[in-house]
Order: structure tokens, then C-alpha cells, then sequence
């Protein structure tokens, strides 16, 4: 018999995602600890969860610094007798700032879990924040920043949210070369003795979670003395109106180009199916946006847009490196493609392909116990709680054409789009 | 350990069969043992524009993409001086799917000119991209020629130069396909919730029928043995003076590999490393410094990167850089030092572990570079490493006449 490689093999539709919903233990000092016991490996992610970051900040600087610091030497133990400490366990320590958290992580080895987490309790609880520490810090960053200076992709993304939000707006807040300069200790200290292990703290592990390893966060990290929580308004300011923006690089080849708006959060109704309509204007590689401008035209090596969520408010941008002698043909078909989605509508078939990709990177998204203690933390970030993600999943298998239509025309109106070109 | 079952087809395609029922997704990898080593120097590039190709299209399905992505799954590749890599993933009760699409795509291209076109220019825009609008992008474009003066490693996977991407032909293309992405020149691994028996059956259906190549036996030159130092000096248009310095060492295959690779761990893997301890933090002299290798297939580089604080010269740098060195020759490390890189090696390896598509790409990888099982012998092989043999082994590579330097200053 001759194989048909013409047909499609039959294939499934996802209809439902096995997301393990993290197990909970209100620790005696109410330190919430969400816990995953899952994977075939004997190791663990453990993260401390402060509920305080950018927005948070006096700037973008100090809370980038405080982040930057906070496994950079105890009252016991210098910054490098730290790292040293950390290295010989075979353990990763390291601690990210957003605009609205801090998250402190450490990768251990199940042997030696007993002392990383002596030892990250030691961090936690008798971090001092030195000069030297500090300087060598600004020194790096001003460094790296000076490089990054010099991309067109970095400026635009750093560039972007002033002009969309107005640059007052705590979610435009970004750091500038100077700002090094006024970088004091003091307000890293103050920043860092306020906002820092208040009673919305959070502990998380997954991975080999067994009984010990429960029991041994519950006798250390319950010891933790945490205040109260200070719970920062946020107030919604007015956005200004939509602009087009040009910044200068000489000797560029490419041009940076970002274009978008804001939008919402997690919680509002359109949330889902605007994600949507983003991924089939440029969320994949088979996207409108691939197919037309790179696929197609050869203009680029990669364009894309999305729908980022914040908190209290969140954005729908696009992105893309283009040749500088086809910067203005790129820009046409970029907005040619957003119109297209206002007045002709998706095939079936597009439609069908999008909603079982979405499906696919879903089911994906939740692959293991360090993704499903993502999920928690979605969770947990946005106070939403597990029936989230049945209400997705059931979203988008409900997304339809008029949708696609009605949105793009709601939303993504071009008078209402700001455009920013680099190069 | 990771558990793996292992057979081959009749036309020489070799399968890796590895079990994990935890996960609902399916990886799917398949490496084709050609990279941009393989290209003739009047057309390079070539192996790195064809991962591109592979997305053009094939014999009966006309779009790569569009049916993977229908049933949830989502793929990537790329180009090394070594391999070429192409990997999904996707819920596993779709699994046949990708076993069709990568079939059909090795069984033969659709060779269109519209796809040679755009995808000729796609790579131009990923040069300029990657290569030439970025600060000290291009680096390895001059780095590699001064290292190598032989072998095809004198040139990066992108290529030498735009002009052989703009240059390359259909024919060029066809020749190329029906050399080199043959089944006996190639690897598929899987992991997921599968089984052998099921993988077998797949594997015969999709693949059996595609006839074997020619067998290919590689015989590039040998880099000859550095006798004299190399340096290069240039200016461009950056904030920070830069130093780059690469050393020849050992292939993939050698057993001193993971010697060198411990080498590069006690210089600068993490914060307390020597480089990032000394020159960043006591010294003051550098933003950024990096020790690593580039672990080729064959002989390799020992590569030390270093940026520059202003008003520290380069030569102050390398000083300080070749002190280190020295260090190591004349004390070598201590023990707690090695356990230390040992430890984090033992770590960076079972957390790639958690990842099916990580435990696919690295069986596949471990069956090239000598046998599958390696994947689960290394850990023992970084583990028997004595602070001699590192002692010994720095001693032999890192002399003035085994290194290449590259001064990349600031254009002020």
C-alpha cells in the first residue's frame, strides 16, 4: 500500500488542561507557603515572593539595585562568602524586580536542601546592603546600559511605554544613565526596611517537595518576623493621546519599530479574546504579520506583537527589526494587516488553527512542576484563583469570527495606536 | 538517568526512544549531521540559509507550519558550525503528526524559487540583526579568521559575508539537500509519554521509504598547531574597549574536554568565581568577564571576554586576565574549588533535565558526539576530574603561541 502523505494524520483537539492547582500552608508568622511535589528529578525551585517592585519604588533604579542586593552579603557573611556558599551546594540564588514584585529564587539539589535553606533564611533575614556592593553594581550597569544604548531594539522597548502611557505613569517608570549617579544606599535601606517582608510575602517550592523539606520551611521561614502590609492605591491617570515618534541613530542598518496602545488587565472581559486577535495578528509563526512581512516580503527576521497584562492595567504592542530602505513599506503592511483584521473576516480554518495553537502552548505552558508553580503564581499575582484557566481554556474555543472583528475595531483602531521608529 | 531505547531503520535513520508518562507533551527532535563546517568556503552560509529552506515547504504538504500548528504543536531549529537541529513539540496524542511533517520534508523539498528568494533575504536581515547592528556583533567574524587558518571553523554559521547568501543558486540548494539530509545522515530522538513499539511503528511508516544517501565521510582539514601569537586590533563604534582572547583546545570527543570545561567553571561560572571575584570585584578593572569554550565537534576554543571599565586600558586587562592563568598553572585549584564546579555542573545538568524537550535534543546531541549513553556518563566523567590533570591541562593550552587576541576598542 502507498502511504498517503498528502492527508493529514488524524489528529485530537485539546479540550482540557491538567493544571495541578499548588497546595497551601498558612505558616504561623501568615507567611503563605504554595507548594508543587511533582517531577522526576531530585531538585527544587524555591522562591520568596515580595509583593513590591517598580511601581513601588522611589524609581525604577533603587528597585533594580535593592533586587540587585538582596543576596549580596549578611551580617555573617560577605557577598562573595555568600556566592561561595551557594556555588559549593551546587545551588542558583539570583532575584528579579517587575513593576509590581520582587521574586528572590534559588535552585537547589535535593541533598543538600537542608543548608540552601539555612542559608536563604540567613539571606533573608540579616541581608546587609554594602557601598562596595553598590558600586561595583552601578559600575556594571552603566556599562551595560551604555552598550544597550546602542541597539535600536533596546531604545524602543525602553522608549515605548512613555508614549503610551505618558512618561509620569508609574508603568513608563525607566531608568536613565544619570539616575546611576544619585543612587544612594540610604534609599535602597528605606526602600528595602518598608517594603520588604510585610505579610503579603509568599513562599513557594516545586519540585522534590517532600514532608522534610515542608517541615523545614515551616520551622525556619515561620520563625520570619513580618509587618504589615501597605497597600499602594493605584490610581489611573489620564493617557495621552495616541503620537508617532522618530528617534535618530546614526549609521543604523535596521530600524526598531514598536507600535501599540494601552489596554487591561487579566480581569477584563475581552482579556482572553484579545490575546486572541494578537496571536493571529502576530503571536506565532504562522501569524498575519510573519506571513506577510517576513514570509512574504523578506523585510525582516522576526516581527510580533502581544497583549502584556499588568496588575491594574496592561498594553497590546508589535514589534519588529526591519532594513532601514524598507521602513516605510514595512510600517504599510503592518497597518495594512491591522485593517485587514477589521473588515474581512478569519476563515475557519485560521480560526481553528489559532484556537488549537493557543490550546497547544497552553498545555505546554503547564509541562511540569516548575510551570505549574507558574500558574499558581498567576494565580496569586493577579488575586485570581484556579477557575481562571477553566474560563480561558473555555474562552478561547468560544472566540468566533464577529469576535475578531469587533475587537480589532474596538481596540486596535490605528488612529488610536502610537508608532515608535528607532534608527 | 534517563532510561532510552535505541534502534535504527533499514535506511540507516537512527531513533532514540526515551519514556517520561508525567507529561502530557511530546518532543520530537531530529538532527541532521551537517553544520556550517560542511560548507565550501566560496559558499558559506549555506547550512544556516537551508535550516531556512526547510520551512518552504516539501514534496506534499506546502506549508511547514500551518498543520503543527493546527494540532497544538510549535517547532524551532538552528544552525551550529556543527549540526544542523530541528525540534517540536506537541500534545502527545498527536504525535503522528510530526512524524508526517518531518518526514515528508526529508523525503524531498518543494525547491521553490519564491521561498530561495524571501528566505535569502530573511537571512540578510538576520546578519544585519544579529551581526552588524548590534555593538561588538561582529566579533566572531573576525575572531574565527584569526583563530583558524584552516579549518572551516574560520567562519560562522551566518557566513563570511552577505554576498554568498545573495549568491546562492536552486541547484546549489537541490545539491545540497540530497547530500546531506538523508536518513543515514541523520538522528531523530523522542521523549514524552511513549513508547518504542509505538515509535518503531511511526518511525517505519513515515520514514521507511526514504531512500539512504550517499555515505558521507568527513575529511576536513586539520587545524594546524599555532606556532606563533595572533593578534587584531580594531575600532568601532562602541562605548567600551573590549578584549577578546581564544585559545585552541581539544575536541568534543576528547577525554580532556571535561577538563577544559571545569577550566573555564573555576575561572567564571557564577559570583564566586576568580575572574568575576579579582578583576570585577578587587581589582575594579572590568564591567563584564567571561571564560568559556565553545565545545565544537572538533578542535575548539578556550575563549576569555572581557569589557572594559573606562580608563582602564586593554593591556591592563590582560595582565590581570594572564595572572589568573598563571595561577592556575603554578598552584592549580583547590579541592573545594573543583567540588564546587562539580557540584554546579551536577545541578545545570538535572535541571536541563526537567525538560522532555531538553532530555531529546541532549540524547540526540550524546548520539553524535560517540553514543547515546553518554548523557548519563558525564556526570561520572566531570566527577573522576583531579585538580592535576586541570594543572596539566592549562599548562598545555594556555602559552602565548596557542592564543589569538583580538583588541576591539572604542571609536572616542
Amino acid at each position: 500500500m502507498i502511504l498517503d502523505r498528502k492527508t493529514p494524520p488524524i489528529f485530537q483537539e485539546i479540550n482540557n488542561v491538567n493544571v495541578i492547582p499548588a497546595e497551601e500552608l498558612l505558616l504561623k508568622n501568615k507567611l503563605l507557603l504554595g507548594y508543587i511535589n511533582a517531577g522526576t528529578e531530585k531538585v527544587l525551585k524555591i522562591e520568596l515572593i515580595f509583593d513590591t517592585g517598580i511601581i513601588d519604588s522611589p524609581s525604577p533604579a533603587v528597585a533594580h539595585a535593592t533586587a540587585y542586593m538582596l543576596d549580596k552579603g549578611t551580617s555573617k557573611y560577605s557577598a562573595n562568602e555568600l556566592a561561595t556558599k551557594f556555588d559549593s551546594l551546587g545551588a542558583y540564588i539570583g532575584a528579579e524586580v517587575s513593576y509590581e514584585k520582587t521574586i528572590l529564587t534559588v535552585h537547589a539539589l535535593s541533598r543538600n536542601v537542608e543548608e540552601v535553606i539555612k542559608l536563604l533564611l540567613e539571606v533573608v533575614t540579616n541581608v546587609v546592603f554594602s557601598e562596595q556592593e553598590l558600586k561595583t553594581y552601578v559600575n556594571n550597569q552603566r556599562q551595560k546600559m551604555k552598550v544597550n544604548l546602542e541597539r535600536v531594539s533596546y531604545v524602543a522597548k525602553k522608549r515605548f511605554p512613555a508614549l503610551i502611557y505618558g512618561k509620569d505613569h508609574p508603568y513608563a517608570a525607566t531608568t536613565e544613565l544619570e539616575d546611576y549617579d544619585e543612587l544612594k544606599l540610604a534609599d535602597i535601606q528605606a526602600f528595602y526596611s518598608t517594603n520588604f517582608l510585610t505579610e503579603q510575602t509568599r513562599l513557594q517550592v516545586a519540585g522534590d517537595v517532600n514532608q522534610g523539606v515542608l517541615n523545614l520551611l515551616m520551622s525556619s521561614f515561620g520563625q520570619l518576623r513580618l509587618k504589615a502590609a501597605i497597600e499602594n492605591e493605584f490610581l489611573p491617570s489620564n493617557l495621552p493621546e495616541a503620537k508617532k515618534l522618530k528617534i535618530k541613530k546614526k549609521n543604523a542598518v535596521q530600524c526598531a519599530i514598536r507600535i501599540g496602545k494601552p489596554l487591561f488587565n487579566r480581569s477584563h472581559p475581552d482579556y482572553v479574546k484579545m490575546q486572541m486577535v494578537s496571536t493571529i495578528l502576530g503571536g506565532y509563526f504562522g501569524s498575519r504579520l510573519m506571513a506577510n512581512i517576513r514570509e512574504d516580503k523578506g523585510y525582516t527576521y522576526g516581527i510580533g506583537s502581544a497583549v502584556v497584562p499588568f496588575r491594574n492595567t496592561g498594553y497590546f504592542f508589535l514589534t519588529t527589526e526591519v532594513g532601514v530602505d524598507v521602513c516605510e513599506a514595512a510600517l504599510k503592511e503592518i497597518y495594512y494587516e491591522i485593517n485587514r483584521l477589521q473588515t474581512e473576516e478569519v476563515t475557519d480554518q485560521e480560526l481553528k488553527l489559532v484556537k488549537n495553537y493557543v490550546l497547544g502552548s497552553f498545555l505546554k505552558s503547564v509541562d511540569g512542576p516548575f510551570a505549574q508553580m507558574d500558574k499558581y503564581q498567576l494565580v496569586k499575582d493577579n488575586r485570581l484563583n484556579y477557575t481562571y484557566f477553566d474560563d480561558y481554556i473555555a474562552t478561547v474555543k468560544s472566540m468566533t469570527k464577529e469576535d475578531v472583528i469587533h475587537l480589532s475595531n474596538s481596540y486596535l483602531v490605528i488612529d488610536s495606536l502610537s508608532e515608535l521608529v528607532v534608527g | 538517568m534517563i532510561q532510552y531505547e535505541k534502534f535504527s531503520l533499514e535506511n540507516g535513520l537512527k531513533v532514540l526512544v526515551h519514556t517520561d508518562k508525567t507529561t502530557p507533551i511530546v518532543a520530537f527532535n531530529l538532527l541532521y549531521d551537517v553544520g556550517a563546517r560542511d560548507e565550501n568556503e566560496e559558499r558559506t552560509g549555506f547550512a544556516h540559509l537551508f535550516e531556512h529552506l526547510m520551512f518552504g515547504g516539501s514534496e506534499n504538504i506546502p506549508n511547514f507550519d500551518g498543520p503543527l500548528q493546527e494540532v497544538g504543536g510549535e517547532n524551532n531549529a538552528f544552525t551550529s558550525n556543527d549540526i544542523t537541529n530541528y525540534y517540536i513539540t506537541l500534545p502527545k496524542q498527536n504525535i503522528e503528526t510530526a512524524f508526517w511533517l518531518e518526514s515528508d520534508r526529508m523525503k524531498s523539498l518543494a525547491f521553490t524559487d519564491k521561498s530561495l528568494e524571501v528566505q535569502r533575504s530573511v537571512v540578510i536581515e538576520e546578519f544585519k540583526q544579529r551581526y552588524l547592528n548590534q555593538p561588538y556583533g561582529d566579533v566572531w567574524l573576525l575572531l574565527r579568521p584569526l583563530a583558524y587558518s584552516r579549518h572551516p571553523y574560520k567562519w560562522a554559521t551566518i557566513g563570511k559575508e552577505v554576498k554568498h547568501i545573495e549568491e546562492a543558486t536552486m541547484d546549489d540548494v537541490k545539491a545540497f539537500f540530497y547530500r546531506h539530509y538523508r536518513p543515514n545522515n541523520a538522528i531523530l530522538s523522542v521523549a514524552g509519554d511513549v513508547t518504542k513499539v509505538q515509535i518503531e511503528t511511526l518511525a517505519k511508516k513515515w520514514f521507511g521509504d526514504i531512500p539512504a544517501g550517499e555515505k558521507l565521510v568527513r575529511a576536513l582539514p586539520k587545524e594546524p598547531e599555532q606556532l606563533l601569537e595572533r593578534s587584531l586590533t580594531v575600532e568601532r563604534d562602541v562605548p567600551s574597549d573590549a578584549l577578546y582572547k581564544a585559545y585552541h583546545i581539544c575536541s568534543r570527543t576528547d577525554e580532556n574536554y571535561y577538563v577544559v570545561d571545569l577550566i573555564s567553571d573555576i575561572l567564571s561560572r557564577g559570583d564566586s568565581s576568580r575572574l568575576y571575584q579579582r578583576i570585577i570585584k578587587e581589582q575594579g578593572l572590568c564591567s563584564n568577564v567571561n571564560a568559556y569554550i565553545t565545545g565544537d565537534m572538533d578542535e575548539g576554543l578556550f575563549v576569555l571576554t572581557a569589557t572594559a571599565n573606562d580608563g582602564v586600558s586593554l593591556e591592563q586587562i590582560e595582565l590581570a586576565l594572564l595572572n589568573e592563568i598563571e595561577l592556575i598553572i603554578e598552584q592549580g585549584v583547590t579541592q573545594e574549588e573543583l567540588q564546587k564546579v562539580k557540584n554546579k555542573m551536577e545541578s545545570a545538568q538535572a535541571f536541563g533535565n526537567t525538560s522532555v524537550l531538553n532530555k531529546a535534543m541532549g540524547l540526540a546531541i550524546a548520539e553524535l558526539i560517540k553514543d547515546a549513553d553518554l548523557i548519563n556518563q558525564e556526570k561520572e566523567l566531570y566527577a573522576q576530574v583531579t585538580g592535576e590533570q586541570l594543572q596539566t591541562y592549562a599548562k598545555r593550552i594556555f602559552k602565548p603561541t596557542n592564543c589569538s587576541t583580538l583588541y576591539y576598542k572604542s571609536k572616542k
